[in-house]
């Protein structure tokens, strides 16, 4: 904490320092742009060009040609003694600095740059370019700057005491050392939050901080320190393209954090557009146009921050706390970009102290915007959490509901069956009334006629009550389940056997088909699905069953690798087909076919409930299998599917 | 086949005693007349602690006992009965469709038959004359076995079933219950009339066809020469040649 309030006090003591040196001690600067930079080449100094003075900074911006700044050192009556001084010129990615300085008639040209080694030609201790220039001897003594390349022209130009130089240099290394540090450690937590999270906006954020990082060691020379495998040359050009990589992360970033609360298409176009601009100027700086990739990269940026808050604006999902912080996002990216420009163009004189302009600045390594995905992720986090805890509410409600509905169910089909338990008794009753009744009147054939039609009821009342108790069984029922190795075929024929008419139905049927079943529900959807087919077929056509096995060949392998018994396990699904031809006029509701109680209107008037094929779909369910239906040339087939 | 064959049904001069125990004062009245007049001799109670009241007056060897009573249960009452008189013929009849009902009737209860309502009347005669003739040891080792449950026919010496539709099933018991042993064409039409329909009795193509069906599956077996187990008899009906007692 004391170290960092000690380089704050040190940066804003050498801002005043360097400013009151300049103008007590005689020394002033200037610069000039050269359009014609084939004729600054070849040339001395060009002294006697228009120059226009500044202070320590001049913020020039894209600006074709070549800059030349002029150093004036000048005897002031009152001044100390006189003394050496270093010109300090910054920022490290000025591709080419050349100090013109004039000593004995002659122009001595010391050559610097980011194109050249670090500390080559000069006495700084950081990534700035130096020159130091004796004492003056004379009244007044002039040195050239020329400066040369393809990014913004936002040079910062100090002349300084061999004293002040080190502390200022020390002040910027601790800064820088301070950027990269943050910007690494950001860098580690950004990696170690996508591995863990795996989410879009953890990818997003890993790669604007890498991009950041790069950018950042990249312009301040750091990583042409680090790897000289590339000259220094090379790793300028590279650090361009950092420069454009950390805008598109940004884009992407942000992108990512839209995306899931559906922003417009035209947003979502905008930003591939962006990231497709991106990767040209990544290609033209490949291809050495620098200057023109950076000018596109500054219009992308802008674009990008427009698009973000008009991106904000128009998402369609996103919960109001989600579009406060997304907002704050846009708003903030837009800042940073005026500030930038600002700082570029040198635009606005009152927030000279805030604009961006430094490799070391501490709002370029990244915290800002580990800072908002932070309030991004928790507050996000908190509204997950809270639509979590609604969630899991609306299952515990639906779970209660269910089970209230599963009770009333049951209620249900213990009353049917109470019901049907108590209509049992009089039935019984009835019937053996009406049997004592016929035994009397034995003798009276007409009278005896007459009791036919008690006994049909009884017969049906006993058949309606059977099929729902089945149905409720079949539904709500918890007996045991016990099962018995059973042929199909043989069950097969024996419900065909049950039926007034056996000769309609004709058969297809694989004999060897047995399987580990419950007799009694496989009889249940035999009886059922039969009766079905037999009601609704047209008056004397034939009802055609077919019984296979579905994956029959594999099957059949596995009798021919077990010839004297069963194979260990049986994986052939057995398929039980009915079919049956129905009159055109009838129309039967397939999908409507396995609802209990439903009924086609034909058979409104024959005694039944509607129960029979949902019975032949509970207890196939129930037996592992499922059921289908179709409507093929009039032909109802109902195709009933067993494990 | 001879005569005495023919005489395998219920032909005790002393009329086999049954407890009826059924809480439904009409089905206690409806099953008490046709039981008296089918050759029964029948004592219904309400209850269970009125049956334990009869019991003391009087001993039983067949019982039909309803399972929903008031205060002790039929299968409660039945496994009482089956420790006491482990011979005895007990039947549970009710309205309980469930396996474990029958399961509990059948291991718990120890009961020989379990019908169920709305039961056909003469089922249950022939399923007490069935007890009734087991329980005097008459003409049952030369017996065929009518498995109800099962709906199966097995010889006498056990070593073939026949496997029986439902309708066949009937016609075996109502032929095996009547007189002679012999029914006449039109009350086995009447027997099975459409239960879906009106009510209209069996054609007697379709009962000649039962017949046919049925002798067809009798010339299967190869142990003997079955063909004359169903006869036809001139001007009458259909008569049953072979002696029959009930399993369930």
């Amino acid at each position: 904490m004391t170290n960092r309030l000690r380089k704050l006090v040190a940066t804003l003591l050498l801002f005043f320092v360097t400013g009151v040196h300049a103008a007590t001690s005689g020394i002033s600067t200037a610069y000039f742009v050269d359009a014609d930079p084939a004729a600054s080449l070849t040339q001395s100094p060009p002294v006697n060009a228009q120059y226009e003075t500044f202070t320590q900074f001049a913020d020039l911006g894209f600006r074709k040609g070549v800059i030349w700044v002029r150093v004036v050192r000048e005897q002031t009556t009152g001044a100390p003694d006189p003394e050496a001084h270093v010109i300090r010129v910054g920022p490290h990615q000025l591709r080419e600095v050349d100090f013109f300085f004039r000593a004995d008639n002659r122009w001595f040209l010391t050559r610097t740059g980011a194109s050249r080694p670090m500390g080559e030609g000069g006495p700084c201790l950081d990534d700035f370019h130096c020159l130091t220039i004796p004492a003056l001897t004379d009244t007044k003594d002039v040195t050239y700057i020329r400066i040369q390349t393809p990014t913004i022209f936002n040079v910062d130009v100090q002349i300084l005491t061999r004293d002040e130089l080190a502390y200022v240099s020390h002040a910027r290394n601790r800064a820088l050392t301070t950027a990269v540090t943050i910007a690494s450690a950001l860098l580690l937590v950004a990696g170690m939050f996508a591995l863990s999270e795996r989410t879009g906006i953890a990818n997003a954020f890993l790669a604007v901080q890498s991009s950041i990082f790069l950018s950042l060691t990249a312009t301040s020379g750091l990583l042409a320190m680090w790897f000289p495998l590339l000259t220094p040359a090379s790793w300028a050009t590279v650090a361009y393209a950092t420069i454009v990589m950390r805008t598109l992360g940004l884009a992407f970033l942000f992108s990512a954090m839209l995306t899931p609360y559906e922003p417009a298409r035209a947003y979502l176009a905008a930003m591939r557009a962006v990231k497709w601009l991106g990767v040209i100027a990544i290609a033209l700086i490949a291809i050495d146009m620098p200057g023109l990739a950076l000018r596109l990269n500054m219009l992308l940026i802008l674009a990008a921050a427009i698009f973000s808050i008009y991106g904000v604006l128009s998402l369609k999902t996103a919960p109001r706390n989600i579009r406060i912080v997304l907002m704050a996002g846009g708003v903030l990216l837009l800042l940073a970009i005026f500030l930038a420009i600002s700082g570029t163009f040198n635009l606005g004189g009152s927030v000279e102290s805030t604009q961006i302009r430094s490799t070391s600045d501490w709002k370029l390594s990244g915290l800002v915007v580990a800072l908002f995905i932070l309030w991004f992720v928790v507050t996000e986090n908190k509204r997950l959490e809270i639509q979590r805890m609604a969630e899991a509410q609306r299952l515990q409600l639906l779970a209660s509901e269910a089970t209230l509905m599963e009770s009333a169910a049951k209620d249900r089909g213990m009353l049917v069956d109470m019901l049907a338990h108590e209509i049992k008794n009089p039935l019984a009753s009835a019937r053996f009334a009406a049997t004592a009744i016929r035994q009397q009147l034995k003798e009276n054939p007409v009278l005896s006629d007459r009791l036919r039609p008690i006994f049909s009821s009884i017969n049906k009342i006993d058949r309606l009550l059977n099929h729902v108790t089945t149905a409720n069984k079949l539904s709500y029922g918890t007996d045991a389940e016990p099962t018995e190795m059973v042929n199909f075929s043989d069950l097969i024929y024996q419900a065909i056997e049950e039926f007034d008419e056996p000769s309609r139905f004709k058969t297809q049927l694989d004999t060897r088909i047995s399987r580990e079943v419950n007799r009694q529900w496989l009889s249940i959807i035999l009886e059922n699905i039969m009766r079905n087919a037999m009601t609704y077929a047209t008056p004397n056509s034939d009802v055609v069953i077919s019984l296979a096995l579905l994956g029959a060949s594999e099957e059949e392998e596995k009798r021919q690798a077990f010839p004297h018994g069963q194979s260990p396990r049986q994986s052939a699904s057995v398929t039980l087909r009915v079919s049956n031809q129905v009159a055109p006029e009838n129309k039967p509701d397939i999908a409507a076919m396995f609802t209990p109680y439903y009924r086609h209107p034909t058979s409104t008037g024959q005694p039944g409930l509607g129960l029979g094929l949902n019975i032949v779909q509970t207890a196939t369910e129930k037996m592992g299998g499922f059921i289908e239906s179709w409507l093929e040339d009039h032909t109802v087939i109902i195709e009933v599917n067993f494990p | 086949m001879n005569d005495s064959d023919n005489q395998w049904a219920v032909s005790s001069t002393a009329a086999p005693e049954v407890a009826l125990v059924e809480d439904d004062p009409q089905l206690r009245e409806g099953i008490c007349l046709h039981l008296n007049h089918n050759g029964f001799k029948v004592s219904a109670v309400n209850s269970a602690s009125a049956l334990n009241d009869l019991l003391t007056r009087q001993s039983f060897t067949l019982y039909v006992l309803d399972v929903n009573l008031p205060g002790e249960n039929g299968i409660s009452i039945a496994t009482r009965l089956r420790k006491a008189q482990p011979k005895a013929g007990i039947v549970i009849m009710t309205a309980r469709t469930g396996l474990t009902d029958k399961v509990a009737a059948y291991k718990q209860g120890g009961a020989d038959f379990y019908l169920t309502k709305p039961v056909m009347p003469d089922e249950l005669v022939l399923v007490l004359q069935g007890l009734a003739n087991r329980i005097g040891h008459k003409n049952i080792e030369n017996s065929w076995l009518l498995r109800l449950r099962e709906r199966s026919l097995q010889t006498p010496d056990g070593a073939e079933k026949l496997r029986l539709t439902s309708k066949e099933k009937s016609l075996l018991m109502a032929l095996a219950q009547a007189k002679d042993n012999t029914l006449s064409s039109g009350d086995l039409c009447d027997m099975f009339s459409d239960n879906d329909g009106n009510g209209a009795p069996m054609s007697k193509h379709a009962l000649e066809e039962l017949i046919t069906r049925l002798r067809r599956k009798f010339k299967l077996l190869t142990t003997g020469n079955y063909d004359g187990a169903v006869q036809s008899v001139w001007g009458v009906g259909y008569q049953l040649c072979i002696p029959v007692v009930l399993e369930d």
